[in-house]
């Protein structure tokens, strides 16, 4: 295992195989295949349009793909919906933000997998959702309106609900888009204390570039709907893949906890005058 | 410093349930002591108590008063409980169903397409004078019902079209496109047959008037049927608040409960819509007072909109049968006075969100 961060487990987190999917007659994804070892984080990057979102909607089950889905051992078309939902749990790009609801029966949502159908939350539900809004500073924030939260208070709620579903494997679809630097940190620093002390595998997508090499162990990149690099952060992060994928002039920095992605302008521009 | 109060998960309070029954029960009994003739409150009370078996007590009302509460007031209070509660019932799954506030069971169609096929009844009945009456009260239910399930099943479909790019906002525009065809076939027959428009009018307009205890008996299955339907799946509808990608994350099928959810408050819906005609804006007053006094959880909305819908429409009808005495206003026009400034009201909250 080429793996250089701490904390990396062993076992088969997420295993895909030759994952295709078709949509309106579009092949989005061809023959994808990547693994993810157990308490790992693994980020996909690529441009826009190279099926980043799809990739990971396909694993957590969400879109109808061909080859196979394998979370700890387990293939995963088989298994019920929620059965499937309490070993996989995702936080969409732009989770839709539900008027009026608090942030308590937002996370207690989560613990949808475990009720039998039409049945109620118990007190160890209850329990169990205290103890991630604890977890996460959001205890204070518990009885607030999910509308009234900060965005970084609010991608801790989303956090909250996927984590209340128990899963192994956490999947986040762009988790520090619509934040500040700071919130970017925030939540990438937590969800990376989560994977160290609770053992959970982290499949993530993202465009920032400068902080996708800070936190993944292993990155991805997809172009057009395939993988076309894999490896540590310094093999997949070079000024000849990110130029001949994303098109982009960088150069690359070394920030001492990974390589760092910095746009520059073309040698034809003179530098801004002072 | 204190620290906040430890929040509880959403759900019902037992004094939002109190305060509902509470409701029920004083315009239920407003209902059957005000009207044209006034009647002592504690004799009516005392006459509903001496129907409950093993019960015998002096009323101190008459024969002829007895007979007011007992077979006009009665049957009409009844019929107004049980059509305010279905259709408030059914708004409030519409919106959950659609993750719109502005749903009510007339963006479906429902109500266009119980118009239409009430008005198709009525003209073709109108030419058999001497059995106009008796044919059209046997033959405008069940066109109706008809009608309304036609339309719910239009709209469904042509929300279906879209293919991948079906949402909920897709199945309300197509509501929209059916509604507005409906409507206006509606008003062509309307037109066409000029000597039945009268009749038509009154209908469309909503009436509890001639209500009967067969009205009664013929809208009760269909409130428990839909009640029942709808309230073991309020949580799903919590879960589906949260957008469909996320619910089907989380396990759940929003797309099996949407369906059962829609047939069965379009069931409901149309039930009332045949016996009562088209009583507008109940579908939106309801579920959102609710919601602002007793919560958003749809485990919340549903169960209090069935009592405050009951209420509402009770007193709605107090109010179309006493305020120009001896004529009655029409219950449609009553509940569109109140509940159109609500919708506007509503419009502007969800603006400034």
């Amino acid at each position: 295992m080429t793996a250089a961060g701490a904390g990396t487990g062993t076992g088969p987190g997420v295993s895909v195989r030759d994952l295709s999917v078709v949509l309106d007659g579009a092949r989005i994804l061809d023959r994808v295949s990547l693994d993810v070892a157990a308490g790992q984080w693994v980020t996909v990057i690529g441009p826009n349009g190279a099926g980043k979102s799809t990739l990971l909607r396909a694993v957590a089950g969400l879109v109808p793909y061909t080859g196979t889905v394998a979370v700890l051992g387990a293939g995963l078309a088989r298994l019920p919906r929620r059965v499937r939902a309490r070993r996989v749990a995702v936080v969409v790009q732009d989770p839709v933000v539900p008027p009026g609801m608090a942030v308590l029966d937002y996370v207690l949502l989560g613990r949808t997998p475990y009720l039998a159908p039409l049945a109620r939350e118990s007190a160890a539900d209850l329990a169990e959702v205290r103890r991630v809004l604890d977890r996460l500073d959001l205890a204070p924030l518990a009885g607030r309106r999910l509308e009234s939260l900060s965005g970084g208070e609010r991608q801790r709620a989303f956090l909250a609900r996927a984590l209340a579903q128990g899963a192994s494997v956490l999947l986040l679809d762009e988790p520090t888009t619509a934040l500040d630097i700071g919130h970017q940190q925030e939540v990438l620093e937590l969800v990376d204390q989560l994977r160290r002390d609770g053992g959970l595998t982290v499949l993530a997508t993202t465009h920032d570039l400068a902080l996708a090499g800070g936190y993944a162990q292993r990155l991805v990149l997809l172009a057009r709907g395939a993988v076309v690099a894999e490896g540590t952060p310094a093999q997949v992060l070079t000024e000849r893949l990110l130029g001949e994928h994303y098109r982009a002039q960088v150069s690359i920095v070394d920030s001492g906890w990974g390589p760092v992605v910095i746009p520059v302008r073309p040698a034809a521009v003179p530098p801004a005058p002072d | 410093m204190t620290p906040p109060p430890v929040p509880r998960p959403a759900g019902l309070r037992w004094h939002w349930l109190l305060a509902g029954t509470v409701a029920v029960l004083v315009a239920g009994l407003a209902g059957l002591a005000l009207g044209p003739a006034s009647l002592p409150p504690l004799g009516v009370a005392r006459a509903l108590l001496d129907l409950l078996p093993g019960v015998h007590l002096r009323t101190g009302l008459g024969e002829r008063e007895a007979a007011i509460v007992l077979d006009l007031r009665l049957p009409r209070v009844c019929l107004g409980l049980l059509v305010g509660a279905t259709l408030a019932l059914a708004g409030g799954t519409y919106q959950g169903i659609f993750r719109n506030p502005l749903a009510d069971p007339y963006l479906l169609g429902v109500a266009a397409g119980a118009g239409l096929g009430a008005t198709v009844a009525i003209v073709a009945t109108r030419t058999t004078h001497a059995t106009a009456g008796v044919a059209a009260t046997l033959t405008v239910p069940a066109t109706a019902f008809a009608g309304a399930l036609g339309a719910v099943g239009l709209t469904y479909a042509l929300g279906a079209a879209g293919g991948r790019y079906r949402s909920p906002a897709t199945l309300i525009l197509a509501g929209v496109a059916v509604s507005s065809f409906l409507a206006a076939a509606q008003a062509f027959l309307q037109q066409r047959y000029v000597d039945t428009i009268r009749e038509v009018y009154g209908w469309i307009m909503g009436r509890l008037g001639t209500a009967g205890w067969h009205d009664v008996l013929v809208l009760l299955p269909y409130t428990v049927l839909t009640g029942a339907a709808v309230l073991v799946h309020r949580r799903e509808l919590d879960v589906l608040s949260v957008g469909d990608t996320e619910a089907r994350s989380l396990g759940a099928h929003p797309g099996r409960t949407r369906a059962v959810l829609i047939v069965a408050a379009s069931l409901g819906t149309a039930a009332a819509v045949s016996v009562s005609g088209l009583i507008g804006f109940v579908g939106i007053i309801v579920p959102h007072t609710v919601r602002l006094l007793a919560g958003s959880s749809y485990r919340v909305i549903l169960p209090l909109s069935v009592l405050f819908g009951a209420a509402f429409l009770t007193l709605a009808d107090l109010a179309a049968r006493t305020l120009l005495v001896p004529s009655e206003i029409p219950i449609g026009v009553v509940t569109a006075f109140f509940g159109a400034p609500f919708f506007v009201v509503v419009l502007r909250t969800i603006g400034r969100q």
